[in-house]
């Protein structure tokens, strides 16, 4: 059972994305009233809006935290054509009664000559990453060469894909080469809507592997499951269906497990390629538009959303075959927080959540430090 | 009439656009052109009329503007950065069309606009701050209106009031002007922060004006009473041009000035997201006009193009626009931001079976506004076995109110769906409770899984469960056939006794059960695991033997049985435990398999009792004493060589009972012809960590531990331990995470430990940096540093520290202390943060 509990969010236009960061504890939501908001889950279990500014001249389209190593920061990207990174200001620069806290905006990344529709944070392990798609088409890798710096980035790599791109995401992968998929929206074009993108070592250049014929509508959302210890990678794609995608490498060149290994012998394919990609499952239930996807933590379930108005999650049984487990119905017409003070979620509501690991202090010490 | 998008390319970049009264030709006004074209809807195109600029070049500056009478169609306007304007007659026969010259203005003109009323004026806004009436009959301006400011950039004729005019300058004032009074303004007020670049008056609503300018705005007023500002439009850049849309109260078209080169028509009652948006030139737009109707625009640019534009090839940035969020976090929380327009649309699913024909009537007027989309949803239409999409989704014309309606429709519901406990499949309590109960480290490897499985067990997971189980026998059972310690002491059991005799085999097979029973017995003696059965030997082998008699000599005829038939290969056994499905192992499965095992063992490498212990011999070598001994016993008769393998059962593990982690370390065995099935269980970590199950395979692979060496890749345990670590990490299990690095055996893992930790330390006294020096007296002021400030004793353990003031103590008196106070305990009268 789900506990509906509406968030009066105030906002003065559509909201287009919604963010969880790192620990669940904060949400960060986009609108096209050009404002960004973030919430802080409270102790009584409720959500707190704790920041609202402006911060782009057109809407928002979304908004996405990077890993908590790097601090409290999220990035926006635009219709004026901009993403930006912005940084919480440590809470104890004001006085705490006011209980809101400071953006500012570290970096404005104005390279796009066209709307910025997807801006995503690479995985923790690859650094200080950042991608951006746009409406022209451009993929554009962005790195800050000092993790503690965010105002400096440079675009480390620019791609041009020449249809126009809605979304993009990272595998999340550790043991293979970084990996992104970008999702294209532009109806006109004849090829596969889904275009993956690796990382070569040699050439320090990201090459086109793969554009993914199995997915012929344009794409609105795009996601990689967290890999967690996955042999494969599992692609959740938001279309006019929700697909969902196994991403397989095939050489076994990363992961050589015995059994793997000779598995892969006996698949055929061809020789040039890298991946043995297939369809794992496919839904029409929406009956509409699928416009956006996300995967649980553990990338087992499958939560997509469209213009049905409905919340849809997806879970492989142990045949892999992958089935709807629960529909979330929105009632417009909610009498409030129906249940508002029934969440026993005990085990997590010990003090504040940790606010980035930059000062993290109590480690065990033989004799009183203070830091150089 | 639906007109057409078509274009055409002039010589030279455009300034300004003018058409005239029937709507049917235009002029362009360049810095190199001035052309007039005829607009063409029978052959959608442009086709050049008159060319102006023809013979000598009497005008050097660029046209900054052009007007076009709409009294007298012959009758044009234009504006020149030098100043000057002139009128041409473009029916005049002569090459040159200038009928007339005025070279009032001292610096450029900005703009000129014809008198709606009367076709012989014309007045003009400059750059030297003024404006001016021209009667263009005459030879000179005729009035001139100071605007106190700068510069002019727009000015127009009001089209209710004909004696009113409006001008924008570049201070950011509007004045509204009385042509009958040039000495001051009729209104005056400031407008925008920064220039003003246009200026609109509404054609229907005569008290609206729209203004617009630098500081990236386009504002409605409301000018009847104290001008107010109803509605305004933040748009992405500089605004240089805004025009009301014909017919449509609310729309209102911009170009910009720079950066963006579309032209966007904007809903003020959405002030946020264009309407529509026209993006075909590549350069900026310099000049936009509506062609006397809503659905067809005129634009022309730097580019050097001449476009004209059917509404309904716009663009709709709204409709790209991700009307949904949804976000997943850690909990299993669901967030949800969706458009209202969508609840409501689906809230009226019920009803809307009868609603849908009259909306089919009501809009059908409409249709053809949105041509577009209907074709879209007809396109669609072969795709009607969706049920709901028949139902109101696919409907044209449902869908063309439904855009229009949606477009308004602009706010977004945030809904979170707090996972209760009861939505087990998002749920990750079971991931928390797991990481924080497992065991997986510091006891005896059947200890660790049984602790484990009956984690899983109480947690409802039994197939995990089952598989610690599992993982317990075969490891456990195995490593008598395979491994050291315990290995040895059993096969030479065996070995002793096979030949002498059914009465030591007994005993020994007993031994063997004893020692390598792995179900727990309803008797409780010989529950034992593998590794400690070696210390439940110690207890006393006869008692254990005597104990049991009963059991013994069940377990013997079973042993005899295979014994008998020990040749017969392995299989049997393997496939009892490969057939994992069944979960559960007999006892007497247990021990046949073992004794199968063990057997076989002895027996491959020689028929001969005294060459397989010769083989054994040779193999283990850190067991070589006793199996010289054992070797010696069983060549005594069968009382004697019962003692003799208690003594000698005894006596290994004794040893063995002393450090069976060395003999775990240093046995060296070749491989043995026993069954493999690490591969298998590779493969079954593997197919956890595939069902996202990655703590499982972890905490298998970490108990398991060096019984996976070389059977698995180490990148693969350090991709695995690090997916795990990630997520730990996230549920902020920070000692858990500390004990998978500890116990993990992979150098790279190890060393996440140590990066970053290089603390520097310093007296809490004195200050002096004491990084250098390992000891506790501080060198300067020869005090105990690490003392707690409440208790006063040195602080061994978790030290928790103000940073401000370097004050601190044991962890749980500093707690207790900060509950009843912020200050310092040690009195220094900081108020202690602690992070």
């Amino acid at each position: 059972m789900f506990a509906t509990r509406n968030v009066e969010a105030d906002h003065k236009d559509l909201i287009h994305d919604v963010a969880y960061d790192f620990y669940g504890r904060r949400l960060a939501t986009c609108s096209s009233d050009q404002s960004v908001k973030v919430w802080d889950l409270g102790e009584d279990g409720q959500w707190h809006c704790t920041a609202s500014w402006k911060c782009h001249s057109a809407s928002v389209w979304k908004v996405t935290w990077a890993h908590p190593e790097f601090g409290q920061v999220l990035a926006t990207c635009s219709f004026d054509r901009t993403a930006a990174i912005w940084e919480e200001l440590p809470a104890d620069s004001l006085s705490g009664e006011s209980n809101q806290s400071t953006w500012v905006r570290r970096a404005f990344l104005s390279d796009s000559r066209t709307s910025v529709t997807d801006v995503k944070f690479a995985p923790r392990h690859l650094g200080l990453l950042l991608a951006t798609c746009s409406v022209d088409g451009s993929l554009r890798i962005y790195e800050a060469p000092d993790v503690m710096t965010l105002s400096q980035w440079s675009v480390q790599h620019e791609i041009n894909c020449k249809v126009s791109l809605s979304s993009i995401t990272w595998n999340p992968s550790r043991i293979h080469p970084p990996m992104i998929a970008v999702g294209v929206d532009d109806a006109s074009a004849s090829d596969g809507k889904v275009i993956l993108f690796e990382f070569s070592e040699n050439t320090r250049q990201w090459i086109k592997i793969e554009v993914i014929s199995l997915v012929s509508d344009p794409v609105h959302d795009i996601a990689f499951a967290p890999n967690v210890g996955r042999s494969y990678h599992l692609l959740g794609i938001a279309s006019r269906d929700v697909k969902i995608l196994s991403i397989k490498p095939c050489d076994g060149q990363s992961l050589s497990l015995p059994h793997q290994s000779h598995q892969g012998n006996t698949s055929q394919h061809a020789p040039n390629q890298k991946f043995e990609i297939k369809q794992v499952a496919q839904f029409n239930e929406h009956g509409a538009q699928v416009w956006r996807v996300s995967w649980n933590i553990t990338g087992t379930i499958l939560a997509s959303s469209g213009d049905d108005g409905s919340v849809r999650l997806w879970k492989a049984n142990y045949l892999d075959n992958w089935k709807c487990v629960t529909e979330l119905k929105c009632q417009n017409n909610q009498s409030g927080n129906s249940s508002s003070q029934d969440d026993n979620k005990s085990g997590n509501s010990d003090g504040k959540s940790t606010k980035g690991l930059r000062n993290f202090s109590s480690l065990v010490s033989p004799g009183p430090m203070t830091r150089h | 009439m639906a007109r057409k998008s078509f274009y055409t390319v002039v010589e030279g970049s455009v300034n300004s656009l003018a058409i005239n009264k029937d709507a049917n030709h235009v002029v362009v006004a360049g810095r190199n052109v001035l052309k007039m074209f005829e607009i063409r809807d029978d052959t959608n195109s442009f086709v050049e009329k008159i060319n102006l600029r023809v013979g000598k070049n009497q005008f050097n500056y660029n046209t900054n503007d052009i007007a076009w009478s709409h009294l007298d169609e012959s009758l044009l306007a234009t504006a020149a950065t030098n100043g000057m304007i002139y009128i041409w007659n473009v029916e005049r026969n002569a090459r040159g069309k200038v009928e007339n010259v005025f070279t009032d203005h001292r610096r450029t003109v900005n703009k000129i606009c014809f008198h709606p009323g009367e076709g012989f004026l014309l007045l003009s806004g400059s750059q030297d701050g003024t404006m001016k009436l021209f009667d263009v009959r005459k030879k000179e301006a005729s009035a001139t209106f100071p605007s106190m400011s700068e510069s002019v950039r727009d000015v127009q004729f009001s089209p209710f009031r004909n004696y009113n005019f409006t001008a924008v300058q570049e201070n950011g004032n509007v004045q509204i002007w009385d042509l009958r009074r040039n000495d001051k303004p009729e209104k005056q007020f400031t407008a925008h922060n920064g220039p003003i670049y246009a200026c609109d008056w509404h054609p229907e609503d005569r008290k609206w004006l729209a203004t617009a300018g630098r500081d990236n705005t386009i504002k409605v007023w409301d000018i009847s009473k104290k001008p107010n500002c109803c509605y305004c439009i933040q748009t992405m850049t500089s605004v240089a041009r805004v025009v009301w849309r014909p017919h449509r109260r609310n729309n209102i078209a911009s170009s910009s000035l720079n950066v963006d080169f579309s032209v966007y028509v904007w809903d003020i009652d959405r002030p946020y997201v264009p309407f529509a948006a026209f993006t075909e030139h590549p350069d900026v737009t310099t000049s936009i006009l509506w062609r006397n109707d809503p659905h067809t625009l005129i634009s022309a640019g730097k580019d050097a193009t001449l476009y004209q534009h059917a509404f309904k090839d716009a663009e709709r940035p709204a409709s790209h626009a991700n009307n949904v969020g949804l976000a997943l976090n850690i909990h299993g929380d669901v967030a949800l931001a969706i458009s209202d327009y969508i609840l409501k649309s689906n809230n009226n699913n019920s009803n809307n079976d009868h609603s849908k024909n009259l909306n089919r009537e009501t809009t059908v007027g409409n249709s053809t506004f949105f041509p577009a989309i209907a074709s879209y949803a007809l396109n669609s239409n072969s795709n009607l076995n969706f049920s709901q999409f028949t139902s109101d989704k696919i409907n044209p014309f449902k869908k063309n109110t439904d855009l229009t309606e949606k477009f308004k429709c602009s706010s977004s519901s945030l809904k979170i769906f707090h996972n209760t406990n009861m939505e087990k499949c998002l749920s990750m309590e079971w991931f928390v409770a797991t990481a924080l109960r497992y065991k997986l480290f510091g006891k005896p490897f059947a200890e660790l899984c049984e602790h484990n499985a009956e984690v899983s067990k109480e947690l409802n997971r039994a197939q995990v469960a089952q598989t610690w189980k599992i993982l317990r026998l075969l490891y456990s059972t195995t490593k008598f056939g395979q491994n050291s310690g315990s290995s040895e002491m059993r096969s030479s059991a065996t070995i002793g006794e096979r030949p002498t005799g059914e009465s030591k085999s007994r005993h020994v097979s007993k031994g063997t059960s004893g020692g390598g029973s792995v179900e727990p017995r309803p008797g409780g003696d010989n529950r034992v695991s593998s590794t400690s059965s070696i210390n439940s030997l110690l207890i006393g082998g006869t008692r254990l033997f005597n104990n049991n008699e009963s059991n013994a000599n069940h377990d013997n005829e079973a042993t005899i049985s295979y014994l008998n038939d020990a040749k017969q290969p392995v299989d049997a056994s393997t496939s009892a435990i490969d057939d994992q499905s069944g979960f559960f192992f007999g006892e007497e499965e247990i021990v046949s398999s073992m004794t199968n095992f063990t057997t076989d063992f002895d027996l491959t490498p020689s028929s001969t009792l005294f060459d397989g212990l010769e083989n054994n011999h040779l193999f283990t070598e850190s067991f070589r004493t006793t199996i010289n001994e054992k070797s010696g016993s069983s060549d005594l008769d069968d009382t004697d060589s019962l003692d003799g393998i208690n003594k000698d059962v005894h006596h290994s593990s004794l040893e063995d009972s002393d450090e069976p982690a060395k003999y775990l370390l240093t046995s060296n065995l070749p491989p043995l012809p026993t069954w493999k099935f690490n591969d298998l269980v590779i493969e079954m970590l593997q197919d956890y960590a595939n069902k996202g199950d990655i703590q499982t395979t972890v905490s298998m692979m970490i108990v398991l531990g060096e019984r996976l060496k070389n059977s698995l890749d180490e990148s693969v345990q350090e991709f695995w331990v690090h997916s795990y670590i990630e997520l730990l990490s996230r549920f902020q299990l920070w000692n858990v995470v500390n004990q998978i690095i500890r116990a993990c055996n992979l150098p790279n893992i190890n060393s996440i430990n140590q990066t970053s930790t290089t603390i520097y330390t310093s007296c809490g006294k004195c200050q002096k940096g004491s990084a250098s020096k390992v000891g506790w007296l501080c060198d300067k002021c020869k005090a105990l540093p690490s003392q707690c400030s409440i208790c006063h004793e040195i602080v061994k353990g978790l030290y928790i520290w103000c940073q401000g003031c370097s004050h601190g103590g044991h962890l749980q008196h500093i707690t207790e202390w900060l509950k009843r106070s912020r200050e310092c305990p040690s009195g220094c009268g900081h108020l202690c943060e602690y992070t």
